[in-house]
């Protein structure tokens, strides 16, 4: 048995030997109201079972252990005058039940004032029985009852008080975890007993240290606040606050990571404004931004422009309220602009995909600029413009064209600038069948190609082509030997695991009234949420493509419309998933609809794409180009989903490919994170009938086999894209229609030479018709995507056609940091 | 025109002394040739002595007998014949050959070196060919090509122009020039017959002393013996060779052997037999078979239906000699009606025999168009006569024999396969709309039955009316005669039965396909099964 349990059994045997005694007393000293009835020897007292001797000593009693406290009955301790302990069960009233008795007395000692007779008695009787205290001593089942005078009651030690206790034990043992579910407990039944405060702050405040001990600042501080809103002046706790608040953010700026320095520097001011720390902290930051901006000035004043900005952004970032830094920070900034870009991912990391997509498209981009860009589309047709020709002009038909070169170009331009020679040079190797850059296509277009003068040439075409700019979109320049001069875009000039800085080749000339964006410095996050997180915080100003769900988000938050632009692109992205001619699903059309069949697009686009059951942003498409395409025909055969018939076609792709299992299929997918969503739901839609698809691994490589790929990218104009799309090969050569059907290989070749744009329109309205038919490819869906850029970013196109659209042309106003 | 050759000084004087003698004796050779016309009969009329111009050599020329003009003609005097023109036989007429050497000045040669030069290519030509050619061996005009590349400048209509209508058959035109150290000898040959001439072909030489040597293989490589066409019966062809009855010296110098091949041509006369054109038999060509002395007989290897007849009076079937001189050949495929649509990514195989079904060939060459229509044939020195295939798709468009390396180019006219291949591929659309539609009609009967088995029969409405809604056999024979009907017209509009013929059968196999698993009974025995079932519940 417990000593507890001993201790109890002791407690009522003496209780009741109490009991009988103070009756006896009682008895003799505050006799029970006369009765009208003829006086009749007093009724026997029931002999007391509670000896005092048994019950311990105050001295003797340890506070009961948590788990009777909190799970057992309520239990109270009577502390008699004798400082022996007598446990009973709750009483009430409580707390102060003595307090409260004894103003009870008082109050029917008055009562009695100008009664008499009957009322009187009844009133003394009332008096008398006040007197006394009734208890229940638990487990004596004969006669539980027990009445103690109230003048032999030192105190009541109630279930509560035990419980502080307990829990003041508990705080000084460390086990706070119990602490609290005491604290729990009491603030569910008795949130104003009295003591509770004191000791719940006593309790935080040891919560804290030992968060603080264990190197938990943020989390110490959740106590030390919850104590401060509670008692701000409690003992300690503004010194605490203080020693938290200031380790972390010395910490922060010893990491250079002001923003969360100052953040904590603000999180002390609020709490208390006039705190030493304050000031230590925030002279300390002060200093070290006047050190960083005076570094930038004196690079700046060398002339190292590329170094100066860095220093004066740093600057800003560490202490925002800088005197004059607004005057000192903006010159240096806007000279040698530096734009930072949020992204998930940095060029070259991993990736099985075999063709340039998200990071290393936008290296590409800003890389290069072809001699024939897409500029916007307009009625579904795209039209172009080029960075190198101020003319070209079509004569005989347009059976020739002459060419003629820019001979300047502006300062800002980041293209190179060309020569006839070097031109001409270029698309003598696009057509020679020796050379690695023979474009079969062109060569079959191109007849002579002139030299007239060194700024001009002409072009006679055996097939005058529909579209000579289409054609020509697909030439880049090549590579100049001396990009400082010669200038090739923006070129790699850091690489690290966290961040990737692309450079103007050819930097700008001194004294310009304007500069324009020098460095562009992708800096790479976690997760979009994390990049958001920056964007907000001032880190950087554009993200490229978010996800839906994150540009909703923010079109709805007034504060951000405020800072940023949301710019539409002029294009959406299609995802299409495309396939290997030489996979079974390449040449099985049946196992092509099975996979086509099996895949409930609404909902993969409502659910998982778009994370938006209104698909505001998005919609079901049935070719790989744009909704608003000229190449779409009406006639295509739309792609359905029905489970049964997937089925069915999966069993008939079987028996083509020669009645064996299926093999597994092997998909290849962008290393984004909204593709990746789609493409794992997409596997799981064809295991359910019967065909298993894995996605390739990143680290699998860009020459990995695979059999399908999932596309996802603008295809703007038909009557070129769909060389690409139906052979997976980004040269247009004939040999890679040799595996397709003849009407196939007939009609893209006709395409190719077609000159009539309305007879170039209808053909690839016609090669819609029947590659939909074939199922030759399996269109998803078409999402808008959006730029989020910050609003001091000026030259931006409204419609931009990628993240960095005609980025050597943007200029950034100098902007400091939200303090 | 004949012109003298020039003679060293006391050679002249010989001829002069000589001339004056004839002169004085009124018989001279000269004389009587300075009566005769200017003008040589026209290559178009038959060789035979002309009335009022005797030829050059009237009289049979033995094969000792010098037939190359080197000096002092013989004194043969004959009486003209003016009563009755006399028929030569074609294989004993020798070739009336002019043969210019254009020497490069820039090469410093003095005149001795060049005449001597000139006399020795004529005595080596008299020695190894004889009496088959009746050569003149000159240097050539001022206003002649003497270099390669003046003579590869010269085409052959310039050639025609420039000979215009004087007697001789053949023009061999050589010129000699330097490369860096070299010598080179180039040289084409022009033939009255068909008009046209050879490529420029080249020999080169460090050595001085072997350009005579050079210049005679060069003249024996260029020159195309010519045949004509006396009788036709089935693929036989019998043929006289010119001037084949006078045998050459040198056996090398023979014109035809067995297994030679020649083209064929047809010139085409006019009343007053005035040539009005020269045509040139495509894809043809004659193998010989039998050669005796002028005598030749051929296998005639056509695509074409007896293309060729024996000679008559406005219509003279010629052949020539087929010397392959390049390479390869680049043959470019056109689809007849559309020349501005070569047949891109076609497959094209090369067989170095014709085939039949009995006798099939597995060795050839397989290999695709380009974007340009063309392919490039090699030269296969084992086989020279090859048989060409195009196909579209699995069927052959055009069947036709080839000597690679004739020509530099060629052009292949195929009947123009567009309606066959919309027509194909409208069909494998079909086809595969077809298996969806069987398949789907057969999974959504599988699932009624479920349905209707466990008593859904709310499900069984339901699949049934999706039933109803795919295509029917109907629709797909309407689809089907929509295809056929224009497609069938259109190759009916380019007289193309083969093509017709194609296209039904395509049809005809869908159409089968379409009646053999959308046949009404199907669904008709499905809606009876349901409505059992129904009742039964």
């Amino acid at each position: 048995m417990g000593r507890w349990a001993r201790q109890f059994v002791l407690g009522v045997a003496v209780a009741l030997l109490v009991l009988s005694r103070t009756t006896g007393r009682a008895t003799g000293q505050e006799a029970p109201p006369a009765e009208s009835t003829p006086a009749a020897a007093p009724a026997a007292e029931p002999k007391p079972t509670i000896s005092e001797d048994q019950l311990p000593m105050i001295g003797d009693m340890a506070v009961p252990d948590a788990k009777a406290l909190l799970t057992g009955p309520l239990r109270d301790w009577v502390v008699l005058i004798t400082d022996k302990v007598l446990v009973v069960e709750s009483i009430v009233p409580r707390p102060d039940t003595l307090a409260k008795r004894v103003l009870e007395i008082e109050a029917k000692q008055k009562s009695k004032q100008g009664l008499t007779g009957d009322d009187l008695e009844k009133v003394k009787q009332e008096y008398d029985d006040l007197q006394y205290l009734y208890f229940t001593v638990p487990e004596q089942s004969a006669a539980p009852e027990v009445r103690i005078p109230l003048k032999n009651i030192r105190q009541i030690i109630h279930h509560e008080d035990l419980m502080l206790k307990r829990m003041q034990l508990l705080v000084e043992e460390g086990n706070i975890d119990l602490a609290l579910e005491f604290l729990n407990w009491m603030l569910d039944k008795v949130p104003t007993w009295p003591g509770l405060s004191e000791q719940t702050n006593a309790l935080l405040m040891a919560d804290a240290k030992l968060r603080i001990a264990a190197g938990r600042l943020e989390d110490a501080l959740v106590p030390l606040q919850e104590i401060h809103s509670r008692q701000s002046d409690y003992v300690g706790v503004t010194e605490a606050v203080g020693n938290v608040l200031q380790t972390m953010s010395l910490a922060a700026a010893e990491q250079e990571d002001y923003p969360q320095a100052h953040h904590h520097l603000e999180r002390l001011r609020a709490l208390y404004p006039n705190h030493p720390q304050v000031t230590s902290i925030s002279s300390g930051l002060e200093q070290r931004a006047a050190e960083m901006l005076t570094r930038a000035e004196e690079a700046y004043k060398a002339e190292r422009y590329d170094e100066a900005p860095g220093y004066a952004e740093q600057a800003a970032v560490i202490w925002p309220k800088l005197k004059n830094l607004k005057e000192r920070h903006k010159p240096i900034v806007e000279r040698f602009q530096r734009l930072h870009v949020g992204v998930v991912r940095l060029t070259g990391e991993p990736t099985a995909f075999p063709v340039p997509i998200d990071a290393e498209l936008r290296e590409e981009r800003l890389h290069r600029t072809p001699l024939f860009s897409l500029d916007r589309m307009v009625n579904g047709t795209a039209q172009y413009r080029t960075r190198y020709f101020s003319e070209w002009e079509p004569y005989d038909l347009g059976r020739r064209i002459r060419f003629e070169l820019r001979s300047s170009r502006q300062p800002w331009e980041s293209q190179p600038q060309l020569e006839a020679p070097q031109v001409v040079a270029l698309l003598q190797a696009k057509i020679d069948p020796a050379s690695d850059q023979f474009d079969d296509r062109l060569a079959d277009s191109i007849r002579t190609i002139e030299l007239k003068s060194p700024r001009e040439f002409v072009v006679s075409f055996q097939r005058v082509p529909a579209r000579i700019e289409a054609l020509f979109a697909s030439i880049y320049p090549a590579a100049p030997t001396d990009p400082m001069t010669e200038g090739t875009g923006f070129r790699l000039a850091l690489h690290e695991a966290d961040q990737v800085i692309f450079r103007r080749a050819r930097p700008e000339p001194p004294k310009l009234p304007q500069y324009h964006v020098a460095e562009v410095v992708e800096h790479k996050y976690q997760n979009y949420d994390r990049a958001v997180q920056a964007l907000l915080r001032g880190e950087v100003s554009l993200i490229p493509n978010l996800p839906d769900w994150y540009i909703r988000r923010l079109q709805a938050d007034d504060d951000a419309k405020k800072e940023f632009d949301i710019l539409k692109y002029s294009l959406p992205h299609t995802h299409v998933i495309l396939f290997h001619p030489d996979s079974p699903a390449g040449k099985s059309r049946d196992l092509r609809r099975a996979l086509a069949y099996a895949i409930d697009r609404d909902t993969l686009l409502k659910d998982t794409v778009l994370r938006d059951p209104t698909s505001a942003h998005g919609r079901l498409i049935e070719s790989p180009f744009p909704s608003f395409s000229y190449g779409n025909s009406l006639q295509a055969r739309k792609v359905q989903f029905d489970l049964s018939a997937a089925i069915a076609m999966a069993v008939a792709g079987g028996q083509q490919l020669g009645g064996t299992a299926l093999p597994t299929l092997r998909m290849v997918v962008p290393p984004s994170q909204v593709e990746r969503a789609a493409a794992e739901e997409l596997v799981r839609s064809w295991k359910r009938i019967g065909i298993t698809v894995e996605i390739v691994p990143d680290d699998a490589g860009p020459q990995t086999k695979y059999d399908l790929l999932y596309q996802s990218g603008t295809f703007p104009e038909p009557v070129v894209d769909w060389w690409p799309l139906v052979t997976q090969s980004s040269r247009p050569n004939l040999s890679d229609l040799f595996t397709k059907p003849d009407w196939l290989r007939q009609q893209m070749v006709d395409l190719d030479r077609t000159a009539d744009w309305t007879l170039a329109t209808r053909q690839c309205q016609e090669l819609h018709r029947r590659l939909s038919v074939e199922a030759a490819y399996l269109p998803l869906f078409e999402v808008d995507g959006y730029l989020v850029i910050r609003k001091n970013t000026r030259g931006v196109p409204q419609e931009p056609l990628h993240a960095y659209d005609q980025l050597d042309r943007w200029y950034l106003e100098a902007m400091l940091p939200t303090p | 025109m004949n012109t003298s050759p020039r003679y060293p000084l006391a050679s002249f004087r010989s001829l002069a002394v000589f001339l004056v003698l004839v002169f004085i004796l009124g018989a001279s050779p000269i004389l009587a040739q300075k009566a005769a016309p200017a003008t040589a009969p026209t290559a178009a009329q038959p060789i035979t002595a002309p009335v009022t111009t005797p030829p050059v050599t009237t009289a049979p020329v033995t094969p000792s007998a010098s037939s190359v003009s080197t000096g002092p003609a013989p004194l043969k005097i004959t009486k003209p014949n003016l009563s009755k023109p006399a028929v030569i036989p074609y294989d004993q007429q020798p070739y009336r050959i002019s043969i210019t050497l254009g020497i490069d000045p820039a090469l410093g040669m003095p005149p001795r070196e060049s005449d001597r030069l000139v006399a020795q290519l004529r005595d080596q030509l008299l020695a190894r060919v004889g009496a088959a050619w009746n050569a003149q061996v000159t240097l050539a005009e001022p206003r002649d090509p003497t270099s390669h590349d003046t003579l590869a400048l010269r085409s052959a209509t310039d050639w025609t122009a420039a000979i215009g209508a004087s007697p001789i058959d053949k023009k061999l035109a050589l010129t000699l020039d330097r490369v860096g150290t070299k010598y080179r000898l180039a040289g084409i040959e022009w033939d009255r017959t068909t008009e046209q001439i050879t490529p420029v072909m080249t020999r080169e030489a460090f050595d001085r002393r072997r350009l005579s040597v050079l210049a005679t293989d060069l003249s024996l490589a260029l020159f195309r013996p010519l045949v004509s066409v006396t009788a036709v019966t089935e693929n036989a062809v019998e043929l006289r060779i010119r001037g084949g009855d006078f045998l050459p010296a040198d056996a090398t110098a023979t014109p035809f052997q067995v297994g030679d091949h020649l083209t064929t041509y047809i010139r085409h006369y006019d009343k007053k037999h005035e040539l009005r054109r020269i045509q040139e038999i495509p894809w043809s060509y004659l193998q010989v078979d039998l050669v005796d002395r002028g005598f030749i007989r051929a296998t005639q290897i056509t695509p074409f239906k007896s293309p060729l007849a024996a000679s008559k009076r406005r219509a003279e079937s010629f052949a020539m000699k087929v010397n392959p001189y390049f390479p390869s050949s680049t043959v470019t495929i056109i689809p007849r009606g559309k020349p501005d649509a070569p047949l891109a990514g076609y497959r094209i195989e090369l067989l170095n025999r014709d085939e039949s079904k009995t006798d099939p060939v597995a060795d050839r060459l397989k290999i695709r168009t380009n974007r340009a229509g063309q392919v490039v044939l090699p030269v296969d020195a084992a086989h020279r006569l090859q048989t060409l295939i195009v196909y579209s798709g699995a069927s052959p468009l055009a069947r036709v024999p080839i000597i690679p390396g004739h020509a530099p180019t060629l052009q292949l006219n195929v009947p123009d396969d567009t309606p066959r291949m919309n027509v194909e591929a409208e069909t494998e659309l079909l086809q595969s709309e077809l298996v969806d539609t069987v398949a789907r009609r057969h999974v959504m009967m599988a699932r009624a039955r479920a349905a209707a088995q466990k008593g859904n029969f709310e499900q069984v409405t339901e699949f049934q009316k999706q039933i109803s809604e795919l295509p029917t056999l109907e629709q797909f024979q309407k689809r089907i005669e929509n295809l056929r009907l224009p497609g069938v017209q259109a190759a009916r509009n380019k007289k193309d039965k083969t093509q017709e013929t194609r296209i039904t059968k395509l049809c005809d196999k869908i159409n089968k396909q379409a009646m053999e698993h959308l046949a009404p009974t199907t669904l008709v025995e499905f809606e009876a099964e349901m409505s059992e079932l129904k009742k039964a519940n």
